[in-house]
């Protein structure tokens, strides 16, 4: 039991980091956050509410994405979010080290 | 929608009135959005059972404000050495006086079973009461320090850690944290006993039938308190101005000195005034009988010479000060 929560705990931990880069992958078109859910769900990657949510804003507060309230299709006001020329740099050195990471690894699993 | 309306209102109970109007008109439009997804894809219609629902997945309130919120500390990671550090020392202090006091209590006279553990009991009580009260005041102080001087602060000081400071000299502009940590603890116990435990350092006992007592503060020492009340509120401003900035600044050098020189001024004029402890002459004649004089001259010595040892302590600090602050302006 111990030994299972431990790896959850890992899992959780490994999860978190990837989150970033999956969210900045997907805000080259604006979304708002449910859409923006939906599609990370759609493409395999389920975060909870509670995760994705404060993410944004603590993306957006660090610069990495801008935001702005709408009201489309006369629906309620959504935030929509999209990404900053800041999160595009910061997008690209992601990239680079997520790379690396896994090449990494990968040399080492094998 | 009232029961969403109730919801995004429990949430807003728990955030920060700085972002809660935002996070909550957040909330609602993600809770909106999913709502709708729900009763397009089931073709359920939109009602109180659909909400509660959703809203049952989406989280208990409290849950959903702390995802927003940074961790919060009533004493951080950074700090928490440095409390448990205090803590250690103040706690030894507090058991060795209380064995001490018990160890007068219990060898003084004869003692019935009875007599020995209702002294006994009584001392463990006391000694409950002063560490429960001193584990209050420590918490309060270093609560008050870890907002003075946030994380990041340590964090940027940490980042510019090089290890060849190692071997270099001291810079003779870096504060010393841990000794001022201890000033504010004081400090602020100094305050609380001078201000609301007027009684000390009163202190009385039963010996056989003899009721004695050590005497605690005059009159002459309470017209003192409020200018020794605005001395330690200064103090514990520069204090709290140091532990932050973590480096001594030509200002807050004059502030300091302007701040001890006031101590040493006021010594001085409680050293020429009127005694300061309120010395019952006919008390200590009726206990200790001939040697009683010995003993009235002990104690009405007794401020007068802590007050010496204040002023001259106080003024090598000053000087130090001023040395440091004109060394300091030749080499810059």
């Amino acid at each position: 039991m111990e030994i299972n929560d431990a790896v959850q705990s890992i899992l959780s931990e490994l999860r978190r980091g990837v989150i970033v880069i999956a969210v900045l992958s997907q805000l080259k078109e604006e979304q708002y956050g449910y859409s923006l859910l939906k599609l990370l769900a759609d493409q395999g990657m389920d975060i909870d509410q509670g995760t994705l949510y404060p993410l944004l804003r603590r993306l957006e507060s660090q610069g990495l994405l801008q935001s702005n309230w709408r009201i489309e299709d006369d629906s309620h006001p959504r935030r929509y979010y999209v990404i900053s020329s800041a999160g595009k740099d910061a997008f690209v050195r992601l990239m680079d080290e997520w790379n690396q990471i896994v090449g990494t690894v990968q040399k080492m699993l094998l | 929608m009232i029961i969403l309306d109730r919801y995004i209102e429990e949430i807003g109970k728990h955030l920060p009135r700085r972002n809660r109007s935002d996070i909550q008109k957040e909330i609602r439009s993600t809770i909106e959005d999913i709502l709708e997804d729900r009763t397009s894809q089931t073709g359920i219609p939109l009602d109180d059972h659909l909400v509660q629902e959703v809203l049952k997945e989406y989280g208990a309130p409290s849950k959903v404000a702390a995802s927003y919120l940074p961790a919060r500390y009533l004493i951080g990671p950074r700090m928490y050495p440095f409390f448990i550090l205090v803590l250690r020392i103040v706690l030894s202090v507090l058991l060795t006086l209380a064995l001490v006091r018990l160890g007068f209590a219990l060898f003084k006279d004869p003692l019935s079973w009875t007599a020995f553990l209702k002294i006994l009991g009584q001392h463990a009580l006391s000694f409950l009461t002063a560490i429960l009260s001193a584990f209050g005041n420590i918490v309060l102080v270093f609560a008050i320090l870890e907002r003075a001087a946030p994380a990041s602060r340590f964090e940027m000081e940490e980042e510019k850690w090089n290890p060849s400071e190692l071997n270099s000299e001291p810079d003779p502009d870096k504060v010393s944290r841990v000794e001022l940590i201890f000033e504010v603890l004081f400090t602020m116990l100094g305050l609380a006993l001078f201000n609301f435990f007027p009684g000390f350092p009163k202190f009385e006992w039963i010996s056989g039938d003899t009721w004695i007592s050590i005497p605690g503060f005059s009159e002459a020492f309470f017209q003192y308190l409020p200018w020794i009340n605005v001395l330690f509120f200064l103090q514990l401003a520069i204090d709290l101005v140091l532990i932050r900035e973590g480096i001594w600044r030509t200002v807050t050098r004059i502030l300091y000195i302007i701040i001890e020189s006031g101590f040493v001024a006021l010594a001085c004029v409680m050293l020429v005034g009127p005694s300061l402890i309120d010395l019952n002459v006919q008390h200590f004649q009726s206990i200790f009988g001939e040697s009683s004089e010995t003993i009235i001259t002990l104690f009405s010595r007794l401020p007068h010479m802590v007050l010496i040892i204040l002023i001259i302590i106080q003024s090598i600090e000053v000087v130090k000060m001023i040395w440091k602050m004109l060394s300091h302006s030749k080499t810059a």
